[in-house]
């Protein structure tokens, strides 16, 4: 083909264009470090790019999260193991108290004692969290969710429970409210209790209680009346119809028991005719009553059978609480372990993210650094050709 | 022998017509648009000389320009789709890079949700509050940013139009006047050689801006732009002019000298390029990122609705966008207006539309023309016009014909906005709580929710209470029916935790004791960052956003592949044309050598005759 000289001027000029173009593009990568510079450098990679920023930077969120949520419920297993050791004091004391060797005096030293347990344990409840906020208030975090006056304490908080999202879709509780810890606390042997009247006369104290045949037991409450000194005894439900009838049968020398409705009561001493127990269920009763009722008996200052009833009843009431804060302290190490175990698997995953966006993204230098070598050549090499070109003319042979 | 002499004039005269255009070949070899000139000799008329007839020398018939219609037409077509390809490359590029650059919108929206974790994980600390307000507002200028960037290149797209029309006005001008001095030329019986070449190279110059369609007339060339509208008739040049557009005054559009709109039949060229870039690119990118817009605040919004603020109050709007664009026709006779709402993003389908008033109905097609099905309502203030979506309601009385154009989602992302500005109404917490009986024997809570914050009684007080295991009432009200374990009431939804006994009682009311350390709604509002919206709530703002990047790099890919197979071809036109109507320098100096002993040889045919003469003279003395 005939070439006009203006074409292949341009031919030439062209190819130097091009080679110069294309190394300033691989120049640009490579000044960024970066393989995508543009979403038309790679359409689909850009697009996962921004799907995998989202996970990614949701991924390390979640990890914050989840440490924000471990100090909280460190802070409430510490406060749990306060309770404990408070719980276990108050039950060595307890348990002094109702040996029946006591004097009246004795046991007003063991109620001071007690008192200032109360007051640590209100204390405790009422701690707070790194951020300042109530650990055991449930959502009510900023005033105090227990109110004392005297020996009786109140739940200002309510049932809420703070949860931390830890993953997608996986919500774990950094706290447990008040109300479950202290205050909802199963009264008795955690399915009924049993109460002797004040104003028995007898000297009928009430010992192990337990359901024998859950299939015959009903929830309610019961009365059981003696009626005369020789141990027998009437029980009635609710509504004062006899669920069952019986004789104590060793009384005075040490253990006897009462048995009706799936229930079985022992109980030592001699009742005396009109004496009567109280048997209640699903009523609960917060450690901070129980404390109440021990200090109240215990500055009554009569040591007897009427006390040893109450005491024994408050002793099973701690023992409930301890199970009860045991069962919290449980939970709240699961959390924290579930926590940690999802706290390494993000690790592991930030990792793998961070490997994808680099795969993405980041530009492989070795063969970046080698293109440029060659397109740098071929721009040389379209250089040469020019100057080639540009020196062949007729003209230079046609000398005058 | 007077023979000799004058056949050895004409040859001199020959040789030197031709050095002069080989002459002028070799200084216009760089002349844009200069075809090679040649000479043609012809041998002149013999003359009889009874039984032989003898040559009289050389006769010049004209000077002709290489030239090849068909490959002069090629090349123009590809010097068209090239300067069509590198205009919506360039745009395209600048916006491939807009969303390549610092203003990311997935990073911000990140910031945004991990504000709303932070939040979660210390509800009642104000700074940490505060600073999601900052991470919203900065999240709103990202959007802002973006937009913003895309309407510079809407009005830059506006300035190419106006200045490429005039450009294209000069052309058709110069085209004219040089159709007129052709023709008068060959009127006169030369080839005007050079006109013709201006005339190409106009031409030229006129496919670089748009695409155009060339065919002869005589001597004259008409030009036709589009669809058949006249740009150049003879030596009558028909101005295209720009106007705005007639709903969108802020785009400008390219007339017809008949004033019709002629911008979406234009192709090829730098102005064929802009207003495919505008149509194809750049409003479907500002439709979406605003989809985006909208699908994000949507979503956030429903769920700060579903919450409680740190007052105790239902959850205000965070964000807020703009109602759709609107726009009436400029040539609307009636004195109607058109308000426009979003009922619900996710039947949006992507598509602009335009509201015609028909016979006293409203029609709606989209902006292609294909009517829209499942209209309902009349558009009057009662009765709102709805539609995918959308809702629409006129005020006044439109005349017949009277149109205006919907545009959903335009402008969402320039108008987004941050609504509150006090970090205490940020609705963090849940604005119900239900609390069991405390002498409970049968269910406890499973958990409360909002179904409507919209509930007048949503806060108020209720107390549920069994009567048997399946019946119970409401604050003493009529008995009703458990059916599953979930009662519903007062706009929220209550669930039971094993099996009512009779006496159970739940209590449900306002959280507003609770909202210092209720995280509910943030962690609620936290899982709203992949909860789909779009497309009948598949398509979350994220993905939206996604999905347009990756869509902008397909284009930009396309683009620039487009670009180089053009450029190959347009060379390849050209470097063709050339070689019949370039000029080679080589050839040029061997012609120069040619004829220039072409002119010695004839001078040394007049010495001859003198020689000859003089011989015949010194014969006679």
């Amino acid at each position: 083909m005939r070439i006009s000289t203006m074409s292949a001027q341009q031919s030439a000029l062209n190819g130097v264009l091009n080679a110069e173009s294309n190394a300033s593009t691989t120049e640009a990568h490579l000044a960024s470090g970066q393989k995508l510079l543009n979403a038309s450098d790679d359409p689909t990679a850009a697009a996962q790019v921004l799907g995998l920023t989202q996970i990614s930077d949701a991924n390390t969120q979640y990890q914050t999260n989840i440490t924000a949520g471990t100090d909280r419920l460190n802070a409430e297993g510490d406060a749990l193991n306060q309770v404990t050791t408070i719980l276990q004091s108050a039950r060595s004391l307890a348990l002094e108290a109702s040996n029946g060797t006591e004097t009246a005096q004795d046991q007003q030293a063991i109620a001071t004692q007690l008192q200032q347990m109360l007051d640590q344990l209100v204390q405790v409840a009422n701690s707070r969290d790194g951020q300042g906020d109530a650990l055991f208030g449930g959502n009510a975090v900023s005033g105090a969710p227990f109110v004392q006056s005297g020996n009786a304490v109140s739940y200002a908080g309510d049932a809420g429970q703070r949860m931390v999202a830890a993953a997608p879709g996986m919500q774990v509780a950094t706290g447990d409210p008040g109300s479950t810890v202290f205050m909802d606390i199963p009264a008795g042997n955690g399915q009924f209790a049993v109460a002797a009247n004040a104003a028995n006369a007898g000297s009928l104290v009430v010992g192990q209680t337990s359901v024998t045949d859950p299939s015959a037991f009903v929830a309610g409450s019961y009365k059981i009346q003696f009626t005369d000194t020789t141990g027998d005894w009437t029980a009635t439900n609710a509504a004062g119809a006899t669920v069952g009838t019986g004789t104590l049968s060793d009384t005075g020398q040490g253990t006897g028991s009462i048995a009706f409705g799936g229930m079985q009561i022992q109980v030592t001493g001699q009742a005396a005719a009109g004496d009567s127990l109280q048997v209640t269920s699903g009523v609960p009763q917060s450690v901070f009553t129980t404390f109440g009722n021990l200090i109240a008996t215990l500055q009554g200052g009569t040591p007897g059978a009427a006390s040893s009833n109450v005491i024994n009843q408050q002793l099973q009431g701690i023992d409930n609480a301890l199970g009860q804060v045991e069962d919290v302290q449980a939970q709240v190490g699961a959390r924290v372990d579930t926590l940690q175990q999802q706290n390494t698997s993000e690790g592991n995953l930030g990792v793998l993210y961070k490997g994808d966006l680099s795969n993405l993204q980041d530009l492989d230098m070795a063969s970046a650094i080698s293109q440029l070598d060659l397109q740098t050549v071929a721009l040389q090499a379209a250089q040469q050709a020019f100057v080639k070109v540009q020196g062949l003319s007729l003209f230079n042979y046609l000398q005058p | 022998m007077a023979d000799l002499l004058n056949t050895g004039v004409s040859g001199l005269l020959a040789a030197r017509t031709a050095l002069d255009t080989v002459s002028n070949n070799i200084t216009n070899a760089d002349t844009p648009g200069y075809s090679m000139q040649t000479v043609n000799l012809q041998a002149a008329p013999a003359e009889n000389a009874g039984n032989y007839s003898i040559g009289t020398g050389v006769a010049i018939t004209g000077i002709t320009r290489a030239y090849n219609q068909y490959l002069v037409t090629a090349a123009r077509t590809q010097n068209s789709a090239l300067a069509g390809a590198t205009s919506l490359n360039t745009l395209l590029g600048d916006t491939n890079n807009l969303f390549g650059g610092s203003a990311n919108l997935q990073t911000a929206l990140d910031a945004f949700y991990s504000g709303v974790q932070t939040a979660a994980n210390d509800p009642s600390s104000v700074p940490v509050r505060q600073a999601l307000l900052g991470q919203a507002t900065s999240l709103a200028n990202t959007f802002h940013t973006l937009a913003g960037q895309l309407d510079t290149q809407a009005s830059q797209v506006n300035q190419e139009v106006a200045g490429d029309v005039g450009t294209i006005n000069g052309l058709a001008g110069t085209i004219a006047t040089l159709n007129q001095q052709i023709v008068a030329a060959y009127a006169t019986g030369t080839t005007p050689n050079d006109l013709l070449d201006q005339r190409d190279q106009a031409l030229r110059q006129l496919s670089s801006q748009v695409g155009v369609n060339v065919y002869a007339e005589g001597n004259s060339v008409n030009v036709s732009v589009g669809s058949g509208t006249m740009l150049v008739s003879g030596t009558q040049a028909y101005a295209l002019s720009t106007a705005p557009n007639a709903y969108d005054a802020s785009q400008t559009d390219v007339f017809s000298a008949q004033g019709t709109d002629v911008s979406g039949q234009l192709t090829g060229g730098d102005l064929g390029g802009a207003l495919a870039f505008r149509t194809t690119v750049l409003a479907p990118t500002q439709d979406q990122l605003g989809a985006a817009a909208l699908a994000f605040t949507n979503v956030v919004n429903a769920q700060q609705a579903k919450g409680m603020t740190l007052t105790g109050a239902l959850g205000s709007p965070l964000f807020s966008v703009a109602n759709p664009t609107a726009l009436a026709a400029s040539g609307n006779t009636g004195g109607a207006g058109i308000s426009a709402s979003v009922t619900d993003p996710g039947a949006l389908t992507g598509q602009n539309y335009v509201v015609t008033e028909q016979a006293g109905a409203l029609q709606v097609t989209t902006m292609g023309g294909t009517p829209v099905t499942g209209v309902t309502g009349t558009g009057a203030a009662g009765d709102p016009l709805t539609f995918n979506g959308l809702s629409l309601t006129l005020s006044g009385t439109p005349a017949n014909g009277d149109s205006f154009e919907i545009l959903p989602t335009r402008s969402a992302a320039d108008t987004i906005q941050v609504a509150i500005t006090n970090p205490n109404d940020l609705a963090l917490a849940a604005p119900v709580v239900a609390q069991a009986g405390a002498s409970n024997t049968g269910a406890t809570v499973g958990g409360v929710s909002v179904l409507d914050p919209t509930n007048p009684d949503l806060l108020a007080s209720a107390t549920v209470r069994f009567a048997s295991p399946t019946t119970y009432t409401v604050n003493g009200g009529a008995a009703q029916t458990l059916t599953g374990s979930t009662i519903q009431q007062n706009g929220w939804s209550l669930a039971l935790a094993g099996t009512p006994v009779s006496g159970d009682t739940f209590t449900v009311g306002s959280n507003a004791a609770g909202v210092t350390g209720d995280n509910s709604n943030a962690l609620a509002l936290g899982n709203t960052a992949t909860q789909g919206v779009l497309n009948g709530g598949t398509t979350s703002a994220a993905a939206a956003y996604a999905a347009l990047v990756a869509a902008n790099g397909d284009l930009g890919q396309q683009a620039e592949t487009d670009l180089t197979t053009q450029t190959a071809l347009s060379q390849q036109a050209t470097q063709a044309e050339q070689s019949v109507s370039g000029v080679n320098l080589d050839q040029a100096a061997a012609n120069l050598v040619m004829y220039q002993q072409s002119y010695q040889a004839s001078a040394q045919v007049i010495q001859t005759a003198n020689t000859i003469f003089n011989a015949l003279l010194n014969a006679i003395q």
